[in-house]
Protein backbone atom coordinates (compact mmCIF):
# COMPACT_ATOMS: atom_id res chain seq x y z
CA UNK A 1 0.00 0.00 0.00
CA UNK A 2 1.74 3.17 -1.00
CA UNK A 3 0.35 6.71 -1.23
CA UNK A 4 0.98 10.10 -0.53
CA UNK A 5 1.13 11.21 3.06
CA UNK A 6 -2.40 11.99 4.73
CA UNK A 7 -3.95 10.41 1.30
CA UNK A 8 -5.65 7.38 3.81
CA UNK A 9 -3.60 4.36 3.91
CA UNK A 10 -3.44 3.98 7.48
CA UNK A 11 -7.30 4.32 7.50
CA UNK A 12 -7.69 1.76 4.80
CA UNK A 13 -6.03 -0.71 6.35
CA UNK A 14 -7.46 0.16 10.23
CA UNK A 15 -10.90 0.05 8.36
CA UNK A 16 -10.45 -3.21 6.51
CA UNK A 17 -8.12 -5.64 8.70
CA UNK A 18 -9.79 -8.59 10.61
CA UNK A 19 -6.64 -9.13 13.04
CA UNK A 20 -5.62 -6.09 15.13
CA UNK A 21 -3.62 -4.17 12.91
CA UNK A 22 0.43 -3.62 13.82
CA UNK A 23 0.68 0.08 13.72
CA UNK A 24 4.18 2.21 13.67
CA UNK A 25 2.32 5.94 14.14
CA UNK A 26 4.13 8.58 15.79
CA UNK A 27 3.01 12.92 15.96
CA UNK A 28 3.74 14.87 13.23
CA UNK A 29 6.19 17.32 13.13
CA UNK A 30 6.33 20.87 11.85
CA UNK A 31 4.04 21.64 8.69
CA UNK A 32 3.14 18.49 8.71
CA UNK A 33 1.29 18.45 11.75
CA UNK A 34 -1.11 21.19 10.51
CA UNK A 35 -2.42 18.55 7.92
CA UNK A 36 -3.07 15.60 10.92
CA UNK A 37 -1.55 14.34 14.14
CA UNK A 38 0.06 11.37 13.75
CA UNK A 39 1.67 9.61 10.59
CA UNK A 40 3.17 6.03 9.87
CA UNK A 41 7.22 5.70 9.61
CA UNK A 42 7.69 2.28 9.40
CA UNK A 43 5.51 -0.60 7.94
CA UNK A 44 2.23 -1.25 9.14
CA UNK A 45 0.75 -4.58 8.64
CA UNK A 46 -3.08 -5.64 8.94
CA UNK A 47 -4.85 -9.20 7.12
CA UNK A 48 -7.80 -8.69 5.10
CA UNK A 49 -10.03 -11.97 4.56
CA UNK A 50 -12.04 -13.02 2.26
CA UNK A 51 -14.30 -16.33 3.00
CA UNK A 52 -16.33 -17.85 -0.03
CA UNK A 53 -17.81 -21.20 0.92
CA UNK A 54 -14.81 -23.56 1.65
CA UNK A 55 -12.05 -21.20 0.51
CA UNK A 56 -10.52 -18.78 2.78
CA UNK A 57 -8.06 -16.36 0.85
CA UNK A 58 -5.73 -14.01 3.44
CA UNK A 59 -4.47 -10.81 1.83
CA UNK A 60 -1.52 -9.62 3.82
CA UNK A 61 -1.35 -5.95 3.72
CA UNK A 62 1.78 -3.67 4.36
CA UNK A 63 1.45 -0.22 4.70
CA UNK A 64 4.29 2.08 4.16
CA UNK A 65 5.35 6.06 4.69
CA UNK A 66 3.77 8.67 2.13
CA UNK A 67 6.79 11.01 2.83
CA UNK A 68 9.52 11.31 0.39
CA UNK A 69 12.28 10.93 2.85
CA UNK A 70 11.11 7.25 3.97
CA UNK A 71 11.99 5.84 0.80
CA UNK A 72 14.43 3.12 2.38
CA UNK A 73 11.14 1.78 3.73
CA UNK A 74 9.21 1.30 1.12
CA UNK A 75 12.24 -0.56 -0.76
CA UNK A 76 12.25 -2.85 2.04
CA UNK A 77 8.11 -3.22 1.47
CA UNK A 78 8.64 -3.49 -1.85
CA UNK A 79 10.27 -7.11 -2.03
CA UNK A 80 8.35 -9.56 -3.31
CA UNK A 81 4.95 -8.15 -3.40
CA UNK A 82 2.15 -9.31 -5.42
CA UNK A 83 -0.16 -6.56 -5.40
CA UNK A 84 -0.10 -2.61 -5.02
CA UNK A 85 -2.90 -1.13 -4.04
CA UNK A 86 -1.83 2.80 -4.85
CA UNK A 87 -3.69 5.01 -2.69
CA UNK A 88 -4.47 9.00 -3.73
CA UNK A 89 -6.90 11.89 -2.01
CA UNK A 90 -9.46 12.65 -5.08
CA UNK A 91 -9.72 15.66 -3.75
CA UNK A 92 -5.98 16.74 -3.80
CA UNK A 93 -5.08 17.42 -7.29
CA UNK A 94 -1.30 18.73 -5.85
CA UNK A 95 -0.34 15.22 -4.44
CA UNK A 96 -0.72 13.40 -7.45
CA UNK A 97 2.32 13.97 -9.07
CA UNK A 98 3.65 12.68 -6.05
CA UNK A 99 1.46 9.27 -5.92
CA UNK A 100 3.12 8.64 -9.66
CA UNK A 101 5.98 8.76 -8.40
CA UNK A 102 5.72 6.27 -5.40
CA UNK A 103 4.16 3.88 -7.46
CA UNK A 104 6.96 3.95 -10.21
CA UNK A 105 9.50 3.47 -7.42
CA UNK A 106 7.62 0.04 -6.41
CA UNK A 107 4.34 -1.12 -9.35
CA UNK A 108 7.30 -0.63 -11.80
CA UNK A 109 10.96 -1.70 -10.06
CA UNK A 110 9.45 -4.09 -7.77
CA UNK A 111 11.12 -6.65 -9.33
CA UNK A 112 8.86 -8.39 -11.50
CA UNK A 113 9.84 -9.71 -14.42
CA UNK A 114 6.51 -10.41 -16.02
CA UNK A 115 6.19 -6.40 -15.57
CA UNK A 116 4.76 -3.55 -13.63
CA UNK A 117 3.00 -5.08 -10.17
CA UNK A 118 -0.89 -5.18 -10.84
CA UNK A 119 -2.19 -2.58 -9.05
CA UNK A 120 -5.40 -1.04 -8.16
CA UNK A 121 -5.81 2.93 -7.60
CA UNK A 122 -7.96 3.40 -4.92
CA UNK A 123 -8.91 7.40 -5.28
CA UNK A 124 -10.18 8.15 -1.46
CA UNK A 125 -12.49 11.13 -0.71
CA UNK A 126 -14.16 10.34 -3.98
CA UNK A 127 -17.58 9.40 -4.66
CA UNK A 128 -18.12 5.40 -5.81
CA UNK A 129 -19.11 4.59 -9.22
CA UNK A 130 -19.30 8.11 -10.85
CA UNK A 131 -16.45 9.90 -12.94
CA UNK A 132 -13.02 9.84 -11.99
CA UNK A 133 -11.54 13.29 -10.73
CA UNK A 134 -10.44 15.45 -13.35
CA UNK A 135 -6.89 14.77 -14.45
CA UNK A 136 -6.27 12.69 -12.61
CA UNK A 137 -5.61 9.34 -14.86
CA UNK A 138 -3.33 11.81 -16.54
CA UNK A 139 -1.32 12.45 -13.66
CA UNK A 140 -0.82 9.32 -12.38
CA UNK A 141 -0.62 7.82 -16.07
CA UNK A 142 -1.46 4.07 -15.12
CA UNK A 143 -0.84 0.90 -17.42
CA UNK A 144 -3.52 -0.10 -19.13
CA UNK A 145 -5.78 -2.39 -17.35
CA UNK A 146 -5.16 -0.63 -13.88
CA UNK A 147 -8.20 -1.22 -12.01
CA UNK A 148 -9.70 1.87 -10.24
CA UNK A 149 -11.66 2.19 -7.36
CA UNK A 150 -13.89 5.30 -6.01
CA UNK A 151 -14.60 5.13 -1.99
CA UNK A 152 -13.94 6.39 1.51
CA UNK A 153 -11.72 4.42 2.56
CA UNK A 154 -13.14 5.22 6.53
CA UNK A 155 -16.60 3.61 5.20
CA UNK A 156 -16.26 -0.15 5.62
CA UNK A 157 -18.03 -1.29 2.53
CA UNK A 158 -16.21 0.57 0.45
CA UNK A 159 -12.64 0.30 1.80
CA UNK A 160 -13.86 -4.01 1.30
CA UNK A 161 -14.27 -3.23 -1.93
CA UNK A 162 -11.28 -1.56 -2.47
CA UNK A 163 -9.59 -4.42 -1.78
CA UNK A 164 -11.15 -6.64 -2.63
CA UNK A 165 -10.73 -5.22 -6.06
CA UNK A 166 -6.94 -5.80 -5.25
CA UNK A 167 -7.30 -9.12 -4.60
CA UNK A 168 -9.21 -10.08 -7.78
CA UNK A 169 -6.14 -8.64 -9.73
CA UNK A 170 -3.56 -10.06 -8.00
CA UNK A 171 -5.32 -13.73 -8.56
CA UNK A 172 -5.87 -12.67 -12.28
CA UNK A 173 -2.41 -12.80 -12.29
CA UNK A 174 -1.47 -15.93 -10.29
CA UNK A 175 -1.00 -19.24 -12.88
CA UNK A 176 -4.05 -21.12 -12.56
CA UNK A 177 -2.82 -24.11 -10.72
CA UNK A 178 -2.14 -21.59 -8.51
CA UNK A 179 -5.40 -20.02 -8.46
CA UNK B 1 27.21 20.98 11.76
CA UNK B 2 26.02 19.74 8.88
CA UNK B 3 22.49 20.34 10.50
CA UNK B 4 19.32 21.11 8.49
CA UNK B 5 18.08 25.19 9.11
CA UNK B 6 17.35 25.26 12.48
CA UNK B 7 16.88 28.65 14.45
CA UNK B 8 19.15 29.92 17.09
CA UNK B 9 15.60 30.61 18.45
CA UNK B 10 15.05 27.00 19.18
CA UNK B 11 15.22 26.02 23.47
CA UNK B 12 17.59 23.27 23.70
CA UNK B 13 19.07 22.57 20.11
CA UNK B 14 22.45 24.46 21.52
CA UNK B 15 22.59 21.99 24.10
CA UNK B 16 21.79 19.35 21.79
CA UNK B 17 24.43 20.11 19.12
CA UNK B 18 27.02 20.53 22.10
CA UNK B 19 25.88 16.77 23.17
CA UNK B 20 26.40 15.69 19.55
CA UNK B 21 29.78 16.75 19.25
CA UNK B 22 30.63 15.52 22.92
CA UNK B 23 29.79 12.28 21.65
CA UNK B 24 31.45 12.44 18.49
CA UNK B 25 34.93 12.79 20.06
CA UNK B 26 35.25 9.40 20.75
CA UNK B 27 37.39 8.13 18.62
CA UNK B 28 35.52 4.62 17.67
CA UNK B 29 32.33 7.28 17.18
CA UNK B 30 31.89 7.28 13.21
CA UNK B 31 28.77 9.52 13.08
CA UNK B 32 25.93 10.75 15.31
CA UNK B 33 22.77 12.20 14.55
CA UNK B 34 19.37 13.38 15.90
CA UNK B 35 16.10 13.21 14.82
CA UNK B 36 12.71 13.87 15.41
CA UNK B 37 10.53 10.37 15.84
CA UNK B 38 9.06 11.20 12.97
CA UNK B 39 12.05 10.56 10.81
CA UNK B 40 13.29 14.60 10.13
CA UNK B 41 17.13 14.78 10.79
CA UNK B 42 17.41 17.68 13.90
CA UNK B 43 21.11 18.02 13.67
CA UNK B 44 24.02 15.55 12.66
CA UNK B 45 27.80 14.81 12.56
CA UNK B 46 27.38 11.97 9.97
CA UNK B 47 30.40 12.11 7.60
CA UNK B 48 29.36 10.66 3.99
CA UNK B 49 26.04 10.06 4.47
CA UNK B 50 22.83 12.53 3.92
CA UNK B 51 21.26 13.19 7.51
CA UNK B 52 17.76 13.36 5.69
CA UNK B 53 17.43 9.46 4.81
CA UNK B 54 19.49 8.57 7.96
CA UNK B 55 16.90 10.29 10.21
CA UNK B 56 13.91 8.07 8.40
CA UNK B 57 15.55 5.09 8.93
CA UNK B 58 16.47 5.59 12.66
CA UNK B 59 12.62 6.55 13.17
CA UNK B 60 10.88 3.22 11.04
CA UNK B 61 13.16 0.94 12.99
CA UNK B 62 12.78 2.70 16.16
CA UNK B 63 8.72 2.42 15.78
CA UNK B 64 9.25 -1.40 14.61
CA UNK B 65 11.88 -2.05 17.34
CA UNK B 66 8.59 -0.38 19.49
CA UNK B 67 6.53 -2.68 18.32
CA UNK B 68 9.48 -5.48 19.10
CA UNK B 69 9.62 -4.30 22.55
CA UNK B 70 5.81 -5.03 23.28
CA UNK B 71 6.69 -8.89 22.71
CA UNK B 72 8.10 -8.48 26.48
CA UNK B 73 5.38 -6.44 28.01
CA UNK B 74 4.22 -2.65 28.12
CA UNK B 75 6.71 0.10 27.94
CA UNK B 76 7.96 2.35 25.40
CA UNK B 77 11.21 1.46 23.85
CA UNK B 78 14.27 3.11 25.10
CA UNK B 79 17.19 1.87 23.19
CA UNK B 80 17.91 -0.56 19.95
CA UNK B 81 21.26 -1.80 18.89
CA UNK B 82 22.34 -2.98 15.82
CA UNK B 83 25.36 -4.75 15.34
CA UNK B 84 26.94 -5.20 12.08
CA UNK B 85 30.13 -6.24 10.67
CA UNK B 86 30.87 -2.99 10.43
CA UNK B 87 30.27 -2.18 14.00
CA UNK B 88 27.43 -0.80 16.39
CA UNK B 89 24.30 1.69 15.57
CA UNK B 90 23.09 2.64 19.09
CA UNK B 91 19.55 4.43 18.97
CA UNK B 92 19.15 5.80 22.01
CA UNK B 93 15.20 7.86 22.81
CA UNK B 94 16.12 11.09 24.51
CA UNK B 95 11.97 11.55 24.58
CA UNK B 96 8.92 10.51 22.86
CA UNK B 97 9.51 12.95 20.25
CA UNK B 98 13.39 12.77 19.92
CA UNK B 99 16.07 10.06 19.15
CA UNK B 100 19.85 9.96 18.93
CA UNK B 101 21.79 7.54 16.83
CA UNK B 102 25.67 6.67 17.16
CA UNK B 103 27.37 5.06 14.57
CA UNK B 104 30.43 3.40 16.11
CA UNK B 105 33.24 1.21 14.82
CA UNK B 106 33.52 -2.79 16.56
CA UNK B 107 36.39 -1.31 18.59
CA UNK B 108 33.96 0.95 20.47
CA UNK B 109 33.93 -0.07 24.66
CA UNK B 110 30.04 0.02 24.16
CA UNK B 111 29.02 -0.78 27.89
CA UNK B 112 30.87 3.13 28.38
CA UNK B 113 29.28 4.26 25.25
CA UNK B 114 25.99 3.85 26.83
CA UNK B 115 26.11 4.93 30.04
CA UNK B 116 27.55 8.10 28.13
CA UNK B 117 24.36 8.29 26.12
CA UNK B 118 22.04 7.64 29.46
CA UNK B 119 23.80 10.66 31.27
CA UNK B 120 23.79 13.23 28.52
CA UNK B 121 20.62 12.60 27.61
CA UNK B 122 19.64 12.73 31.42
CA UNK B 123 21.30 15.72 31.13
CA UNK B 124 19.34 16.69 28.02
CA UNK B 125 16.32 16.25 29.24
CA UNK B 126 16.50 17.30 32.68
CA UNK B 127 17.32 20.54 31.07
CA UNK B 128 13.30 20.49 29.58
CA UNK B 129 15.79 20.76 25.87
CA UNK B 130 14.28 19.67 22.99
CA UNK B 131 10.47 20.34 24.01
CA UNK B 132 10.04 22.12 21.09
CA UNK B 133 10.56 19.63 18.16
CA UNK B 134 7.53 20.64 16.86
CA UNK B 135 8.72 24.50 16.34
CA UNK B 136 12.01 23.33 15.70
CA UNK B 137 11.10 20.93 12.90
CA UNK B 138 8.73 23.71 11.19
CA UNK B 139 11.94 25.15 10.03
CA UNK B 140 13.66 21.69 8.58
CA UNK B 141 12.99 22.11 4.78
CA UNK B 142 15.19 20.31 2.52
CA UNK B 143 18.77 21.85 2.26
CA UNK B 144 20.77 21.80 -1.10
CA UNK B 145 23.14 18.84 0.21
CA UNK B 146 20.18 17.01 0.82
CA UNK B 147 18.10 17.64 -2.81
CA UNK B 148 21.09 17.04 -4.89
CA UNK B 149 21.64 13.78 -3.31
CA UNK B 150 22.09 10.94 -5.99
CA UNK B 151 19.77 8.82 -4.56
CA UNK B 152 17.06 11.13 -2.62
CA UNK B 153 14.63 11.86 -5.42
CA UNK B 154 12.14 14.20 -2.69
Amino acid sequence: MVGPFAAGKTALIRTVSDTPVVGTEVATSGQEAAVKATTTVGIEHGVYRLVDGELTVELLLFGTPGQCRFEAVRRVAALGVEGVLLVVDGTRPDTWAEARRLWCAVGLDGGHAAGPVPTVVAVNRWPEGGALPDGLSAALDMPPGTAWCAGDVVEPPEARRIVATLLDAVLDRLPEDAA
Amino acid sequence: MSAPEVTAAVDGIGDAEAMLRRLARRPEVRGVLLASADGRALASELADREPAAAAAVVASTLALGARLGELGGDGAVRELLVRSEAGYVVLHAISDDVVVAVVATAAVNLARLRLELRDETKALTATKALTATKALTATNTPTTQQTQHRRNPC
